[in-house]
C-alpha cells in the first residue's frame, strides 16, 4: 500500500510539475505577443508622460530647478487659459450631449421600418470619409462673411452675419462636429439596439407598453453602456476639435472659439515648456475626472442589465 | 504542426515590428559628409583659451602699388586686382589712366567732328599714340616682402593688356597677352607662361574655341600635358597647347581640383528661385578625359577656392578650411577669432604653403584729405604659434546678424589686443542666404537656431543687430541693460542721448542698446501744417483734410502700407505687455485705420512712366516731374518719407520749397516724437556666464571715439552727445570741401556732378540736434500682432466691414495673444 502511495504522490508532483512548466510556458509566449505593444505603449506613450509630468514641475525646459506647483499656479492665472478652459467645457458640454442624444434618435430612427433606411445609413457614414482640409474648405464657403450661407440669407433680406468672428462662431463648429461625428456614433448604437432582446420587447408589448414605455424600460437599460461609451468618444472628439477649428480661423482665433489646445499649441510654438506641461497636465486630469465620473455612473445604471 | 505554425508566424510578426526602428538612423549623403551645405555659422568656443589653443600671428608686408604711376603726371583712375601668389611672388593687375590734358582732348573731338575721319589716317594714328600714351596697363610682380621684383607693362606705341589666367603650384603663371597697336580696337591674343619672377617660359597656342569660351584654369598632369577649363568644356593640351582631347560637361564651371593625385571638375548651375549656386564634383580622368562615378553636391565655396599642391581650400566668413573632395567635409585650419586681424580686409587670395603658414592679400580702403578713396594692399603672412598668447583670458562669442561694418571689426581686434580687456571676444557672423523677394528675418532658420540656443542656455553672449527681432525680447532670452548701464562700470547717462534708451525700452527693460540708428521721418509742407510741431490722429486729419484737392498726402502708399507705417511708430498705445492689454477698440485705433483708408492710395507703377521703347528690352523713360520730391516742390504733395542719418540728409531733405517743410515723425496716440531705426545695437544673453565681460566689451564700443568713427564713415547717428557734435563738425566741414570743388569746376567750365543741390547752415546744427533729442520711439511693431491686424483690415479697406466691426475682431483676437505671455 505504502508503495501505491509513494507511486500517487509522484504521479501528483509530476502532474504539479508539467503544469508548472506549462504555464510558465504559458506566459512566455503571452509575453511575446505583447511585448512589442507594451514597448510601444511605454515608449511612445507613458514615458513622455512622465517626462511631461516631471518638467511641469520645473523652471523651463533649459533650467531643471524644481519650482513644486509654481507653473500649475502660473498656468491657472492665466487669463488665456481660463478663456480657453471655458471654451472647452463649454464646447464640450454642447457638443457631448449633442451628439449622444441625436446619434441616438437617428439610430432608433434608422432602425423602425422606414424606407431607403440603408441609403440613409450611408449617407450619414461619409462626413467621416472626407479629409479634414476639404470639411474646411467647405465650412469656409459656407459660412464665411461674403459665404453662401449669408448670401441665401441676404435672399430674405437678413442682414450678413459674421458666423466665424462673432458668438456665433461656437455653434457653427458644432454643427461641424456633429456633421462629422454623428454618423459613427449612429452605428454604435444601430448596434446596440438590434442587440437588444426582442422578446422582452414582444411580450412588454403584448402587455400593453407603449412605445415610450419599452424604450424607457427595457432598451434604454441595454444601451446605457453603449451610451457612455459613445459619450466618451464624443467627449475626447470634441477635444480634437482644435484641428478644424486651427485650419479655420489659424493660431489666434475669435475669443469664443480660443480652445484649450490652442493654448498648448502657442506655448509649444513659443517654447513656453513650463506652461505648457502644467495645461497639459491639468487638461490631463480633468478628463480622468470625468470619464471617471462618467465610468461610475455608467457602473451605478447598467448594474441591473447585467445581473 | 499547426502550433509551430503558430509560433513561426507570431515571431515573423514581432520581427515586422521591431526591424523598422532599425531603418532609423542618419542617412548619409553621396559624399557622405555635410557636403553641399552652405551653413555659415561660427562654431562657438567657451570657456578660458588655453596654452595650446590654435592661435595664428600674422605679419604684414606693404605692396606699394604706386609704383605703378607715373609721379610726373596726375591719375584719374586707378585699378589694381587679380592678385595671385605665383611661388614666392605675388602678381596683380594694374590699370592707370591719367589725366588727359584738355588740348589733346579737343583735338581728338574736332578729328570725329570734321567731316569725313580717316581712322588709318597719319593723323589719326598720331592721335591714338598720344591718347594712349595715357593709359598704362600690366602686372606687378612683388616679393612676400612687398618689394617689387618686376613690372610688366606696354612699352612703346603696342598697348599690352593681360589677363591673369591660371597659377599652378609650382608658381608658374598662365596669363592671356592682348597687343594693340594704335588705331587697333582688339588685337593679337596668345596665351602665355611667365615664371613667379616674370620671366616668360613658353607661349600656348590654344585653339580659338578654348580662347572664345575663356580660360577658368588650367592644370599640369603627366607628360607636360595640360589640363584646361572653360565653361561647358574640359580639354586636354600638350605643352604648345594643341588640343590632344576634350570632354563636354553640361554646366562645367571650369575650375578643376585635385587631391590625392586625383582629379576632379566642378559644375555650377544658378538657381533662379532660389537665388543659389548648386555646384557639384566629380573625378575625371586625366589621361582620356573620361568621368568615373557620379557627381555629387558639394559647397559652392569651390567656386573661389585656392589649390595647393594636392590639397583643396576654401577661405569662408569664419576662416580657413581645407575641403575634403571625397568626402565634402571641411576641417578648419583658421578661425578668424584665432588671429588678431579684422577679417573683412581679406578678399579670398590666399597661398597655403602648409597649414601652419599661409599668406593672404589683405585690402584696406582709405579717404584722403582730397576726398579721394585709395587703396592698400598688403601680403599678410600667417604662421601658427607654438604657444597661444592670450591664454587665461575668457572668451566672450559674439553673434552679429548680417555682415558688419570694417569700423567694428577694427574695433574688436582693438579691444582683444588691449593687455587691459577682461577677455577676448569671438565674434560669429549669423545670416540667411537672402532670397529674393523673401524676408530673411521670416525665413531665418538661423536665427531660430541661435534662438534655441539661447533659449537652451548655450548660445552667444553678446548679441549685435538683432534689436529688429522681437523674439528675442524677454527675460529668460536677453538681460535687461539698465542694470550694467546704471551700474558701478555703468555710463554717465549725461553724455548719452538717455532718450533714445528710454525709447528703445520694452516693459521698462532695455534688452537692445543701440549705438548707432537713424530717424524715420516724413517732409512735410510747412504751409499745410498751421504752426504744428506734432501732431495727434486728430490734428492729422484736420490738416490732410484741408489741403488743396489736388495735393496727395502720401506718395506711392497704400492703405496697407500707411496702417503699417502708423503702426509701427505708436509705441505701446494698443499694446500694453506688462498689464497684459490691449486697445484695439480704441477711438485712437480707429482713427488710424480711418487715416490708412482714407488717405492710402495704391501706387499706380506705370504712373510716371512717359515713354516705352521698342524692341526686347524697351527702354522705359521717367517723368521726373511725378517723383515725390518734384511733387513735394510743386505743392501737390503734401508729405514725403524720408530717412534722416547726418545732418546733411536733413539739409538735403529741408531745401524742397525753398526750405518751407517741416521734418516731422507720423502722427500717434501718445505724440511720441520721432522714431528711430536701429543700424547697430547690443544685447547680452541672459544664459551668458560672462555678463560683466560682456558689458565691458559693449562698453568699450560706446566710448566716444569708436561712436565717432563708425557713425562718421557710415553716416550714422552716434547715441553718445559729444560724439555727435564731432560727427556734425565732419559733416560740416565735408560740406564746405564739396562746395568748393563744385565753385572750382565750374569755373573751369567741365562737366561736374558734384553740383550741390542743398545748403547747410549753421543754424540746422541745433534742429538736428533738436530732432535727435525728441526721438522717442523705436520703428517696429510685434509681428504676430501685426499678422492678426493684416488679416482683418482688409474687409473695412474693402467697405465690407465697419471699422467698430474690425476693431472689435482685432481686440479680441489680439487679446488672447498678449494674455498668453
Amino acid at each position: 500500500m505504502a508503495t501505491n502511495d509513494f507511486n500517487a504522490d509522484e504521479i501528483r508532483k509530476r502532474k504539479l510539475r508539467g503544469k508548472r512548466r506549462k504555464s510558465i510556458r504559458e506566459w512566455f509566449v503571452f509575453t511575446g505577443y505583447l511585448t512589442p505593444s507594451l514597448l510601444g505603449v511605454l515608449l511612445f506613450f507613458f514615458g513622455p508622460m512622465l517626462i511631461v509630468l516631471v518638467q511641469s514641475f520645473q523652471r523651463s525646459s533649459t533650467n531643471t530647478e524644481f519650482v513644486g506647483l509654481k507653473n500649475y499656479e502660473t498656468v491657472m492665472n492665466n487669463q488665456a487659459f481660463q478663456s480657453a478652459a471655458k471654451n472647452t467645457l463649454i464646447f464640450a458640454g454642447l457638443a457631448v450631449p449633442l451628439a449622444v442624444l441625436l446619434s441616438l434618435f437617428l439610430a432608433l430612427l434608422l432602425s423602425s421600418k422606414i424606407p431607403g433606411k440603408s441609403v440613409f445609413r450611408s449617407i450619414m457614414l461619409n462626413p467621416m470619409m472626407v479629409p479634414v482640409a476639404s470639411i474646411v474648405l467647405i465650412w469656409q464657403v459656407m459660412f464665411s462673411y461674403n459665404g453662401a450661407l449669408n448670401t441665401y440669407l441676404g435672399w430674405f433680406g437678413v442682414d450678413k452675419i459674421d458666423w466665424m468672428k462673432s458668438y456665433w462662431s461656437r455653434f457653427v463648429i458644432l454643427i461641424l462636429f456633429l456633421w462629422k461625428n454623428l454618423g459613427y456614433n449612429m452605428v454604435l448604437f444601430i448596434s446596440a439596439i438590434a442587440a437588444v432582446p426582442q422578446e422582452q420587447l414582444e411580450s412588454a408589448k403584448m402587455d400593453g407598453a407603449n412605445a415610450v414605455k419599452r424604450f424607457f424600460s427595457i432598451k434604454l437599460p441595454y444601451l446605457w453602456p453603449t451610451i457612455f461609451f459613445v459619450g466618451i468618444m464624443s467627449l475626447i472628439n470634441s477635444f480634437k476639435i482644435f484641428r478644424e477649428v486651427y485650419l479655420l480661423s489659424g493660431d489666434y482665433p475669435v475669443d469664443e472659439i480660443y480652445m484649450l489646445q490652442h493654448f498648448m499649441n502657442n506655448m509649444f510654438s513659443h517654447l513656453d515648456n513650463a506652461k505648457l506641461t502644467a495645461a497639459a497636465i491639468i487638461m490631463c486630469i480633468a478628463m480622468i475626472i470625468i470619464v471617471g465620473i462618467l465610468f461610475i455612473a455608467e457602473y451605478r445604471l447598467g448594474k441591473d442589465t447585467e445581473e | 504542426m499547426k502550433h509551430v505554425a503558430e509560433k513561426l508566424l507570431t515571431l515573423v510578426l514581432a520581427s515586422a515590428l521591431i526591424l523598422p526602428v532599425t531603418a532609423c538612423s542618419k542617412g548619409k549623403s553621396a559624399n557622405g559628409g555635410s557636403g553641399g551645405s552652405n551653413d555659415h555659422s561660427t562654431p562657438l568656443k567657451t570657456g578660458t583659451i588655453k596654452e595650446d589653443d590654435p592661435f595664428f600671428q600674422c605679419t604684414e608686408a606693404k605692396l606699394d602699388t604706386n609704383v605703378a604711376i607715373d609721379p610726373t603726371r596726375k591719375a584719374e583712375y586707378t585699378y589694381f586686382g587679380d592678385f595671385v601668389f605665383a611661388g614666392e611672388n605675388v602678381l596683380l593687375n594694374y590699370s592707370i589712366s591719367y589725366v588727359v590734358p584738355p588740348e589733346v582732348t579737343k583735338r581728338m573731338e574736332d578729328f570725329w567732328l570734321s567731316p569725313d575721319p580717316q581712322t588709318d589716317s597719319e593723323e589719326y594714328l598720331k592721335l591714338q599714340k598720344e591718347y594712349n600714351s595715357y593709359y598704362d596697363t600690366g602686372i606687378l610682380i612683388f616679393n612676400q616682402n612687398g618689394e617689387l621684383v618686376k613690372k610688366m607693362a606696354s612699352s612703346g606705341d603696342v598697348v599690352v593688356e593681360y589677363q591673369l589666367l591660371a597659377t599652378l603650384p609650382n608658381g608658374d603663371v598662365y596669363l592671356t597677352e592682348q597687343k594693340m597697336n594704335p588705331g587697333e580696337c582688339c588685337g593679337d591674343t596668345s596665351v602665355i607662361c611667365i615664371d613667379s619672377n616674370g620671366e616668360k617660359k613658353n607661349q600656348l597656342k590654344l585653339d580659338e574655341e578654348i580662347m572664345y569660351s575663356g580660360v577658368t584654369s588650367i592644370f599640369p598632369v603627366e607628360n607636360g600635358n595640360l589640363l584646361v577649363g572653360t565653361w561647358g568644356c574640359i580639354y586636354l593640351v600638350d605643352e604648345s597647347g594643341k588640343t590632344l582631347t576634350k570632354q563636354e560637361i553640361a554646366d562645367c564651371s571650369g575650375r578643376i581640383l585635385k587631391q590625392d593625385g586625383k582629379y576632379y571638375v566642378l559644375t555650377n548651375i544658378f538657381d533662379m528661385k532660389n537665388y543659389e549656386n548648386i555646384c557639384k564634383l566629380q573625378e575625371i580622368d586625366p589621361k582620356e578625359l573620361k568621368l568615373i562615378g557620379t557627381s555629387y553636391d558639394v559647397s559652392s565655396d569651390l567656386m573661389f577656392s585656392i589649390q595647393s599642391e594636392d590639397s583643396t581650400y576654401v577661405q569662408e566668413l569664419d576662416g580657413l578650411k581645407r575641403y575634403d573632395l571625397e568626402t565634402g567635409d571641411s576641417i578648419s585650419i583658421m578661425n578668424w577669432n584665432d588671429a588678431d586681424v579684422n577679417r573683412l580686409y581679406f578678399n579670398g587670395e590666399c597661398q597655403v604653403l602648409s597649414e601652419n603658414d599661409f599668406s593672404m592679400i589683405a585690402t584696406r580702403v582709405f579717404k584722403g584729405s582730397d576726398r579721394e578713396y585709395t587703396f592698400e594692399y598688403s601680403i599678410a603672412h600667417f604662421t601658427r604659434c607654438e604657444k597661444n598668447p592670450h591664454a587665461g583670458q575668457d572668451i566672450i562669442n559674439v553673434a552679429v546678424f548680417e555682415t558688419m561694418t570694417e569700423q567694428f571689426m577694427d574695433y574688436v581686434v582693438k579691444y582683444n589686443t588691449d593687455s587691459q580687456a577682461k577677455s577676448r571676444v569671438n565674434v560669429g557672423f549669423y545670416y540667411d542666404r537672402s532670397v529674393e523677394g523673401a524676408d530673411t528675418l521670416a525665413t531665418g532658420t538661423e536665427v531660430d537656431k541661435l534662438y534655441l540656443d539661447m533659449f537652451a542656455g548655450d548660445g552667444p553672449d553678446v548679441l549685435v543687430n538683432f534689436a529688429s527681432m522681437s523674439q528675442f525680447n524677454t527675460d529668460e532670452v536677453l538681460v535687461d541693460m539698465n542694470q550694467f548701464i546704471d551700474g558701478a562700470n555703468g555710463l554717465n547717462r549725461d553724455e548719452y542721448f538717455d532718450n533714445i534708451f528710454r525709447a528703445y525700452e520694452s516693459n521698462g527693460k532695455l534688452y537692445h542698446v543701440p549705438t548707432l540708428l537713424e530717424v524715420n521721418a516724413y517732409a512735410v509742407n510747412e504751409d499745410q501744417l498751421g504752426g504744428r510741431t506734432s501732431w495727434s490722429y486728430d490734428d492729422f486729419k484736420a490738416v490732410a483734410s484741408s489741403v488743396p484737392s489736388d495735393m496727395s498726402i502720401f506718395a506711392d502708399m497704400s492703405k496697407e502700407d500707411v496702417m503699417r507705417e502708423l503702426l509701427m511708430v505708436s509705441g505701446s498705445a494698443f499694446v500694453d505687455y506688462e498689464k497684459k492689454e490691449t486697445y484695439f477698440d480704441s477711438e485712437d485705433f480707429k482713427k488710424l485705420l480711418e487715416i490708412a483708408k482714407t488717405y492710402g492710395e495704391e501706387p499706380n507703377p506705370n504712373d510716371n512712366i512717359v515713354s516705352v521703347g521698342d524692341g526686347m528690352m524697351p527702354i522705359v523713360a521717367y517723368d521726373e516731374d511725378i517723383f515725390p520730391s518734384a511733387k513735394l516742390d510743386n505743392d501737390m504733395l503734401l508729405m514725403m518719407r524720408v530717412y534722416l542719418n547726418s545732418v546733411s540728409a536733413y539739409a538735403e531733405n529741408t531745401r524742397f520749397r525753398n526750405g518751407k517743410v517741416k521734418m516731422m515723425s507720423l502722427p500717434t496716440p501718445n505724440q511720441d516724437g520721432y522714431a528711430a531705426s536701429t543700424l547697430m545695437s547690443f544685447a547680452i544673453a541672459n544664459a551668458s556666464k560672462h555678463q560683466d565681460e560682456a558689458w565691458d566689451f559693449v562698453k568699450f564700443m560706446f566710448e566716444k571715439e569708436q561712436q565717432v568713427t563708425m557713425a562718421t564713415e557710415n553716416a550714422y547717428i552716434p547715441v553718445h552727445k559729444e560724439a555727435l557734435n564731432q560727427v556734425i563738425d565732419a559733416q560740416y566741414k565735408e560740406y564746405d570741401y564739396l562746395k568748393k570743388v563744385a565753385e572750382e569746376a565750374k569755373k573751369t567750365g567741365l562737366d561736374c556732378y558734384c553740383e550741390l543741390e542743398y545748403d547747410l547752415t549753421e543754424g540746422m546744427r541745433g534742429e538736428w540736434i533738436a530732432i535727435v533729442e525728441n526721438i522717442g520711439s523705436v520703428s517696429q511693431f510685434d509681428s504676430r500682432v501685426l499678422a492678426i491686424i493684416e488679416e482683418e483690415v482688409p474687409a473695412y479697406f474693402q467697405d465690407q466691414r465697419s471699422v467698430d466691426d474690425v476693431c472689435k475682431n482685432i481686440q479680441n483676437r489680439v487679446q488672447n495673444l498678449v494674455q498668453e505671455r
